[in-house]
């Protein structure tokens, strides 16, 4: 909470401060709180002073109250779906990705979540004039992959250059760089023009720092960029894409039930379970959640560098139907 | 010997308290029968997307009716999930529905649409700071707005895991700590609040489905749940001082289809 200091005005002088402090009135929500004639008395100011500090709060920070019509004008004016550029996911998911919003992809280690937000990468930047913001947390965006992908498309060096000169890549390690790039993006003290999405790619792997941590300062973390990107997806009209993954275990209790029982059966028992990571908390925040599932193809040879992924609507805050999937084709040279 | 407590307050303040308020009973019949009433207080906890049925509610809240068509709406979004446009695609598909086959029907959809929309009032929040000014600030947007008779949350909880630091609030307190500032403005311009928090969002000790120690200010509590069997359903289990029930929705043709068995 913003200490009172930050308001600047001139009644509320170093003593009066400090008389607000010896008395726990430290911050504008303490101001707030504390009854105004209580604040008169504390201050030695008039009641009409006491009242214009607080309007003063209300006007800098307080949010702006919008009225329902003005809807109307953002649902003509603002595009609401970004194409995806891939046929059958544009398909399950109504038109694309949706702006304003928080996106999860998540899936099993290896199952083509990156391969895919890059291949969505290019699509975007390729059939409108918008940039991509690429968040790399695990260090292994590759430049050769992107232009091996549009090689195979047939690109031209120049086509080639224009593509990837549209995603822009950063390199962020810890949670706290990822905060403070956001803030400084609300802040346009860094600027992406004609900005239509970011990926990034992945979440978990900054949060895992935070592991087990008693504090719980990882989900102060989480919680702070939620809401830089929420803002971000408002304000901007963009798409924040997250990439989750997956943990697979494999519950042994059903398998102890019958101890008499054979191998075969006992295979059986083994029921293989499937959760997405970052908890609770984050299941609650994504508007729309993706998820990947790798097709095990038993026909298909391990010098093959396809798989089929299929891709499967797990929530939705617009969609009618969840559970609705498609197949995609995963690639090293792009996913169709 | 204690001080005289004073309560100061302007002209426009007392108007407004002292104003009728729009009456929103019976707005949502099939969740809360013939209520609910001015100043009464109703909890949502979700496991599922609360878009549909929030989207539903304020919809017949604001949609113009014989007993009153007055009725205004304040929506304080912190968690920014409920999706506008599907909001405008309900209204747009029950207001058609409802006057296409009335007297109404000279009167052009568009303009119903406009003027149902105008009654409703948005309040986007990104920060735990811009929620707790906005919260006192109520007091000013409710008295320039009269008319409002409603005032939903979506959430009251998107901010908790911002503001906690070594020492970590218990999610009950945070909750009615919140309430507390909000009742005070509930009960002086006699407004009805629902507000939705996810299902986990409740402490430890609390036993899942029991009441908190802070159900006292609840005359509402509903629990959405999501079932995906055979069907696509959407289950609503309702508490309140009267008893329970439970519903259930799918979603067709784009609206909400209640039945009341599975």
């Amino acid at each position: 909470m913003q200490a009172l200091e930050v308001l600047k005005i001139s009644s509320l002088s170093e003593t009066v401060l400090k008389s607000l402090s010896q008395n726990r009135i430290s911050t504008l929500f303490d101001f707030l709180d504390e009854e105004i004639t209580k604040l008169s008395a504390i201050t030695k100011l008039d009641i009409s002073q006491v009242l214009a500090i607080r309007n003063e709060i209300f006007a800098k920070f307080s949010a702006p109250l919008a009225n329902g019509s003005s809807l109307l004008v953002k649902s003509i004016i603002h595009k609401n779906k970004l194409n995806t550029g891939i046929q059958s996911l544009d398909t399950i998911l109504d038109g694309g990705f949706p702006t304003g919003y928080i996106t999860e992809i998540c899936g099993l280690a290896d199952s083509g979540k990156t391969q895919l937000c890059l291949q969505i990468s290019i699509n975007c930047v390729k059939q409108s004039d918008s940039n991509v913001l690429y968040v790399d947390t695990k260090g292994d965006f590759s430049a050769i992959r992107i232009q091996k992908m549009l090689d195979a498309y047939g690109c031209s060096p120049k086509e080639m250059a224009l593509i990837m000169f549209k995603i822009k890549v950063v390199h962020i390690w810890t949670m706290e760089e990822l905060i403070d790039f956001f803030k400084h993006l609300k802040k346009e003290t860094i600027a992406v023009e004609k900005l239509s999405m970011i990926i990034i790619d992945s979440l978990p792997c900054l949060m895992f720092q935070h592991l087990g941590d008693d504090s719980k300062i990882g989900l102060t973390f989480l919680n702070t960029f939620v809401n830089y990107a929420r803002y971000l997806c408002k304000e901007l009209n963009v798409g924040v894409i997250c990439v989750n993954i997956q943990t697979r275990w494999v519950d042994m209790d059903a398998a102890d039930l019958d101890d008499e029982a054979d191998t075969t059966d006992r295979e059986h028992l083994y029921i293989e379970k499937k959760s997405r990571c970052l908890g609770k908390y984050w299941s609650h925040i994504p508007a729309l959640v993706i998820k990947l599932d790798k097709v095990h193809d038993s026909n298909s040879s391990d010098t093959e560098q396809c798989s089929k992924v299929d891709v499967m609507v797990v929530k939705s805050n617009s969609l009618t139907n969840f559970n609705l999937k498609c197949i995609l084709n995963i690639c090293d040279l792009g996913v169709t | 010997m204690a001080e005289p407590k004073f309560v100061i307050e302007s002209g426009m303040q007392l108007l407004a308290r002292l104003t009728k308020k729009p009456n929103i009973e019976n707005f949502y019949p099939i969740l809360f029968k013939s209520g609910p009433k001015n100043t009464d207080v109703i909890e949502i906890s979700n496991d599922a997307d609360t878009s549909w049925l929030l989207i539903d509610m304020i919809s017949e809240a604001l949609i113009p009716n014989k007993v009153n068509d007055s009725v205004q709406v304040l929506l304080i979004i912190t968690d920014g999930n409920l999706n506008y446009e599907l909001f405008l695609n309900v209204l747009r598909s029950k207001i058609s529905n409802r006057f296409s086959q009335s007297n109404e029907n000279i009167r052009h959809i568009e303009t119903i649409i406009q003027e149902t929309l105008s009654k409703l009032h948005l309040i986007e929040i990104f920060d735990a700071n811009q929620f707790y000014v906005t919260i006192h600030n109520l007091d000013n947007i409710l008295m320039e707005h009269s008319n409002i008779s409603l005032v939903i949350f979506n959430s009251l909880t998107a901010f908790y895991w911002s503001e906690q630091s070594f020492k970590i609030t218990k999610m009950d307190l945070y909750v009615k700590n919140l309430l507390q500032i909000i009742q005070k403005f509930i009960k002086e311009y006699k407004i009805t609040c629902v507000y939705t928090r996810p299902q986990y969002f409740i402490s430890s000790n609390t036993c899942e489905g029991q009441s908190s120690s802070y159900i006292m200010v609840h005359q509402y509590q509903i629990n959405l749940t999501y079932h995906n069997d055979d069907i696509e359903m959407y289950r609503v289990d309702v508490k309140s001082r009267e008893g329970q029930f439970t519903r259930y929705f799918k979603i067709t043709d784009g609206t909400i289809k209640w039945t009341v068995e599975y």
